[in-house]
């Protein structure tokens, strides 16, 4: 369960980038997060895994209140975390197999247990193929692929997924949402930042629209845009 | 056994790492052989020469003249006397007969010179040497009151100078090594910080996945550790090389002085290098990476 009570984030006493957000998702649900460029979804994002802190109110991951977060505990709060980033950020000089693997390691899963982890986790998303691949050896589709494994290679409680359409064409959009769908499906928390409309769209799923910072819509299942 | 395999994992990390980025890693192992053999050549010729005014220190001898007449019990105790203080290395008693021999030995090419002395007026003497040159200055002016001493000998302007270089070197000796070994840990510590640089990146993502600092940090305090390694190899062997060099050049320059080749100095020489090397490749390491582990 996530839940944000009035959560503000000031930058630099200037730039606001959210503004007094209340928010809660329940385990196992799938959120789309919607909203411009400079909505607040990033934002809204990095407060969950602690990568930035909230200017006020309150954060709360599985009960927990990350302001009251140890330094020392925060690396464990990330691991019940999946990540894909906006850029993805796969290891360019690591193989598929070995950024998968990587993600288990972290974990302190070593040795052959994380490699075979790897290697179900890139089956999962079809891209058992493409193991030994570096990331610049496939494409924009696949590297996507190889970042949903990483993220959940360890069976995360959350996932979260950053953009994960963007740039891509239609077909290979549908694609990669629906294998947001099954992560889903594995009864992990899923939440993906987007402003990929025909992706909202074709998905009947619940929509939290940001706009400037403020939460100005959250439907259950909702599209893109409502009138 | 996990604790094996953890080990295992991040050092096989550190060598991929460092082979993957190549580059990088080649450019940090040669600035680091490079500051560490300017600091092991210096360290060479600082011993060359300490060791070059060691032996002439030794050679300064102080010439104690004796009266014809003085009691043979006498020269015994003064000579004893000399020999009680550990600062001296030998004392030797030249008779007459021996000081007359040595003056013959010296005008051999022309004897003629000392056709007309008809007696030896040549006194006998005790050569006082020591690697003090203090201390021989010291025996100087207390012996001038002695009565059985007819004159003394001592090189005044070698001493004087043997002293001034000595503190000078000594002086640069502890100061130009320390200067050199700071040089070399920030030139070796900012060639690490540009290889962590270029990888914080990789940094942020393992924070965001959860890595521990444990995690993130041991690659980069191998590979650190690696870097500083082969730089003090690589280093050993040039100054191992400068080292047997600088001693035939020596011995051919300086030919009156027997500067021999010292191995256990070598060796240690190369031992120091490398711990230098392992220690300031793994504290460059160290401080680098913790600036990227603030996310």
């Amino acid at each position: 369960m996530i839940v944000l009570r009035n959560v503000s984030k000031v930058y630099d006493f200037r730039v606001t980038a959210l503004d007094d957000i209340t928010l809660s998702i329940p385990k196992g649900d799938f959120v789309f997060l919607v909203g411009h460029n400079g909505a607040g979804k990033t934002t809204l994002l990095s407060l969950l895994v602690r990568a930035d802190r909230a200017s006020a109110g309150v954060v709360l991951v599985g009960g927990q209140d990350l302001a009251l977060l140890k330094e020392s505990e925060v690396p464990l709060l990330r691991r019940r975390f999946g990540i894909v980033f906006q850029d993805l950020k796969l290891f360019p000089g690591k193989t598929v197999a070995e950024n998968v693997a990587l993600a288990m390691q972290v974990q302190g899963c070593t040795g052959k247990r994380a490699h075979t982890s790897a290697a179900d986790a890139l089956a999962l998303v079809g891209l058992q193929h493409r193991a030994s691949f570096l990331p610049g050896q496939i494409s924009g589709g696949e590297q996507r692929k190889a970042a949903i494994a990483r993220a959940i290679v360890h069976r995360p409680e959350i996932f979260i997924a950053d953009e994960p359409t963007a740039s891509l064409s239609p077909e290979a959009a549908w694609e990669i949402t629906c294998l947001l769908m099954e992560v889903n499906r594995l009864g992990i928390t899923t939440i993906v930042a987007t402003h990929d409309k025909d992706v909202v769209d074709g998905f009947s799923r619940r929509v939290v629209a940001l706009d400037n910072g403020r939460i100005v819509r959250d439907v259950q299942i909702g599209k893109f845009m409502e009138n | 056994m996990a604790a094996l395999s953890y080990i295992a994992t991040m050092s096989g990390s550190a060598v991929v790492n460092a082979w993957r980025h190549r580059t990088m890693t080649v450019i940090t192992v040669l600035i680091v052989s490079l500051m560490m053999t300017t600091l092991g050549m210096f360290l060479v010729v600082e011993n060359a020469l300490s060791v070059m005014i060691a032996n002439l220190e030794e050679q300064v001898n102080l010439i104690i003249y004796l009266e014809d007449e003085s009691p043979p019990s006498d020269v015994l105790a003064l000579r004893q006397e000399l020999l009680d203080d550990p600062r001296t290395i030998s004392v030797e008693y030249v008779t007459k007969e021996q000081a007359l021999e040595r003056l013959r030995a010296t005008f051999q090419d022309d004897p003629d010179l000392l056709q007309p002395l008809l007696d030896n007026p040549l006194p006998a003497s005790l050569e006082v040497r020591s690697d003090d040159p203090a201390f021989l200055q010291s025996q100087a002016n207390t012996l001038l009151g002695n009565p059985i001493v007819e004159d003394i000998d001592l090189p005044q302007d070698v001493v004087k100078n043997l002293i001034r270089i000595s503190q000078v070197a000594t002086f640069l000796g502890y100061g130009l090594g320390a200067g050199l070994a700071l040089v070399a840990l920030f030139v070796i510590g900012s060639a690490i910080r540009l290889t962590v640089y270029a990888r914080r990146g990789e940094i942020e993502v393992l924070r965001l996945m959860g890595a521990s600092d444990h995690f993130i940090r041991w690659p980069f305090l191998l590979e650190g550790v690696f870097f500083g390694l082969i730089g003090a190899l690589v280093s050993s062997i040039l100054v191992g090389i400068a080292y047997i060099w600088v001693h035939e050049v020596l011995q051919q320059l300086i030919s009156f002085l027997p500067v021999s080749l010292d191995t256990t100095y070598l060796l240690r020489l190369i031992l120091i290098l490398t711990l230098f090397g392992i220690a300031i490749g793994g504290l460059g390491s160290y401080l680098s990476v913790r600036r990227f582990l603030t996310i």
